[in-house]
């Protein structure tokens, strides 16, 4: 056993450290101003060890919290049935809007095209996503398919900059060397789980689970991008010229004419 | 023989008896105190008795070889971290991918409020310009990691390969999912403790420099020295473990807006339905309900009972017992398998370390066979 001098030092440093973990951990959604000023100021520590995180939301120490609309609503419905951890890493799931795969398309033009035609742009476009279902390991497919996630959950909102799409989006454009100035749509779209229901259902259309149910315009995350003059990426929740959204519950027709919803009804519980 | 040796060492083979003595009977994989304590604290006051369990939990030495066996197995899913992120590094930390270094500013600015300090401060990555500086960076990374994970020089590669990992957690954290989180625990404890005292080559070589200096016999095995810091590291795992396990539960009964699946028992149905993530497919569940629902409250059960039993002696090895096929389960179910295994790696901090120490000593003769 080490030296009384020693065990004291060490006993106050777990002190600390606990107080800290404890702090993060009760207090990181309390709107009191005390509880605030008593998990901020051991926060860095924390933050600096990537400790921050508590594992009932798994949002990070000190995080802005920006509510959804499903946020809202809730909150308006009943306040106290807004809970501290919603769509919680450590969850695995709440069976809510956002516990689904969530991807980026971007349309780009076609860059076998756009050679053909000696560098101009007539239209002809092809859909890079992110993340690419055939990405091997699963664990370089989690980090793409976390940061399309990340950037619905950051874009759910009008007032919040579309920072994860536009540098998704940007990167994409770069990478396949998009010229400057040419608009190009982008979105997010989700991959709803299927019910029991669906599963078992006798047409294999409904038990598809990569049938996209997509777009969701109850998530509003599409716009249009492209690179200014300088490579730098800008982006607008407006769309290209001539291409516009179908609104929610519209109908879009099949290659054999018959004519099928855009967007079905939510899975239940989702 | 030399002094250095003389002072340090255990030596001969009956000394082996002291190592059956510190790990003979344990308080949540730890020794505890002899008699002598007990006895003593029966003439204590309250307070002091108080004093004595909290320096018998936190300073009674243990065998090192459980924070080895830890060291190893993190060391392993941190090479496999970073040898998967080989692959994307230009995507996520080049100038040109999706995660240049303005957009993980601007994600900061928004997102976490850091008080006009963004964490990239402290991600070597954001220096670095160019692909092949990345690259470079990222190998050498790789190759610090491997030496953590070998056990050599541990107390610099330890402190070394949490700083790697940081500076990749910090540069880009959208992109880090829940296994990010538990590694830079599992890492930081490390660095605290006696982390290279066993299941490494620093012990490795070290035996065998003790062994030419006392002029041992293969056969004669060398006492097993007990550590005091080993045990503050495993305790600050196990509690920080149990934290999680109580605050993951939490998170689940506590619901959320549109209804709590965790407590109807359909929660386990939304995590196997997911199209993208599951590696093997359970939805044949679908006609068993009764069976997602003893799936869905076995999880909720055994994260409400594990920090509570796990510190009973007898209950122990049932609840890591258990602990195994639930984490494999919700890997496989999941697709998060680092997750999975960074949690059974965690739930080694609660392990008898004999039992540990038999594993090694198995793992060494068989190579020693092999050799042969």
């Amino acid at each position: 056993m080490p030296s009384q001098n020693v065990r004291t030092a060490i006993n106050f440093l777990l002190f600390v450290h606990f107080f800290s973990l404890g702090a993060l951990l009760v207090l990181n959604h309390s709107s009191s101003e005390l509880a605030q000023k008593l998990r901020r100021i051991p926060g860095y520590y924390l933050q600096v060890l990537f400790m921050d995180i508590d594992f009932d939301s798994g949002q990070p120490f000190r995080h802005r919290r920006y509510p959804l609309p499903e946020d809202a609503m809730a909150e308006r419905d009943n306040p106290r049935d807004l809970p501290r951890g919603r769509r919680g890493r450590y969850h695995l799931t709440q069976g809510e809007v956002y516990d689904c795969a969530f991807f980026v398309e971007v349309e780009i033009p076609d860059p076998i095209y756009i050679q053909q035609r000696g560098g101009n742009y007539d239209g002809e476009r092809r859909v890079v996503t992110v993340p690419e279902l055939d990405i091997n390991p699963k664990q370089r497919y989690l980090r793409y398919h976390t940061l399309a996630w990340e950037a619905a959950r950051l874009n759910g909102q009008e007032d919040v900059d579309p920072i994860l799409l536009g540098g998704i989006g940007g990167g994409v454009l770069r990478e396949h060397n998009v010229p400057r100035n040419i608009p190009c749509r982008v979105r997010v779209w989700r991959l709803l789980s299927r019910s029991p229901e669906q599963v078992l259902h006798p047409d294999e259309s409904v038990r598809d689970k990569w049938n996209k149910r997509a777009p969701q315009p109850d998530i509003g995350l599409e716009g249009t991008i492209f690179l200014d003059r300088n490579g730098n990426v800008q982006f607008s929740r407006s769309l290209p010229v001539n291409e516009v959204a179908p609104p929610p519950g519209s109908v879009a027709p099949t290659p054999d004419g018959a004519e099928t919803p855009e967007t079905p009804a939510a899975a239940p519980g989702v | 023989m030399s002094a250095q040796a003389q002072s340090k060492t255990p030596v001969r083979a009956q000394n082996a008896k002291t190592h059956g003595a510190a790990s003979g009977s344990h308080d949540a994989g730890l020794p505890v105190v002899g008699a002598s304590h007990a006895a003593l604290g029966s003439d204590l006051s309250w307070a002091e008795q108080m004093g004595e369990c909290w320096n018998r939990f936190w300073f009674t030495a243990t065998d090192p070889v459980t924070l080895g066996w830890i060291r190893l197995l993190t060391g392993v899913v941190a090479l496999y971290l970073q040898l998967t992120l080989a692959f994307d590094l230009g995507h996520f930390f080049g100038p040109e991918g999706y995660l240049p270094l303005r957009t993980s500013i601007d994600w900061y600015e928004w997102f976490i409020d850091t008080g006009g300090e963004p964490m990239l401060k402290y991600s070597y990555l954001s220096y670095l310009r160019t692909p092949g500086q990345l690259a470079a960076a990222h190998w050498i990374g790789m190759g610090v990691l491997l030496l953590f994970t070998a056990g050599l020089f541990t107390r610099v590669t330890s402190v070394l390969s949490l700083i790697i990992m940081l500076s990749y957690f910090h540069r880009a954290p959208m992109i880090t999912a829940q296994v990010e989180p538990i590694i830079a625990m599992l890492m930081f404890y490390l660095c605290l403790g006696p982390a290279g005292a066993a299941v490494s080559v620093d012990a490795w070589l070290r035996e065998r420099k003790l062994r030419a200096d006392l002029r041992l016999k293969p056969e004669e095995a060398l006492a097993v020295q007990p550590r005091w810091g080993a045990t503050v590291v495993l305790r600050l795992i196990q509690i920080h473990l149990c934290a999680f396990y109580v605050m993951a539960f939490l998170a689940k009964v506590s619901g959320g807006g549109l209804g709590n699946v965790w407590l109807r028992g359909e929660a386990m149905w939304w995590v196997i339905s997911e199209p993208d993530m599951p590696l093997v497919d359970f939805t044949w569940l679908a006609r068993f309900p009764v069976l997602i629902d003893v799936w869905t409250f076995a999880v909720l059960l055994f994260e409400a009972l594990f920090p509570l039993l796990v510190w009973n002696r007898l209950l122990r090895p049932i609840m890591l017992a258990i602990s195994v096929p639930m984490w494999i389960l919700l890997g496989l179910a999941t697709g998060l398998t680092t997750y999975a295994a960074v949690m059974l790696i965690g739930g080694l901090a609660f392990v008898d370390p004999a039992w540990l120490r038999g594993c090694w000593q198995c793992c060494r003769s068989k190579f020693a066979k092999a050799e042969a």
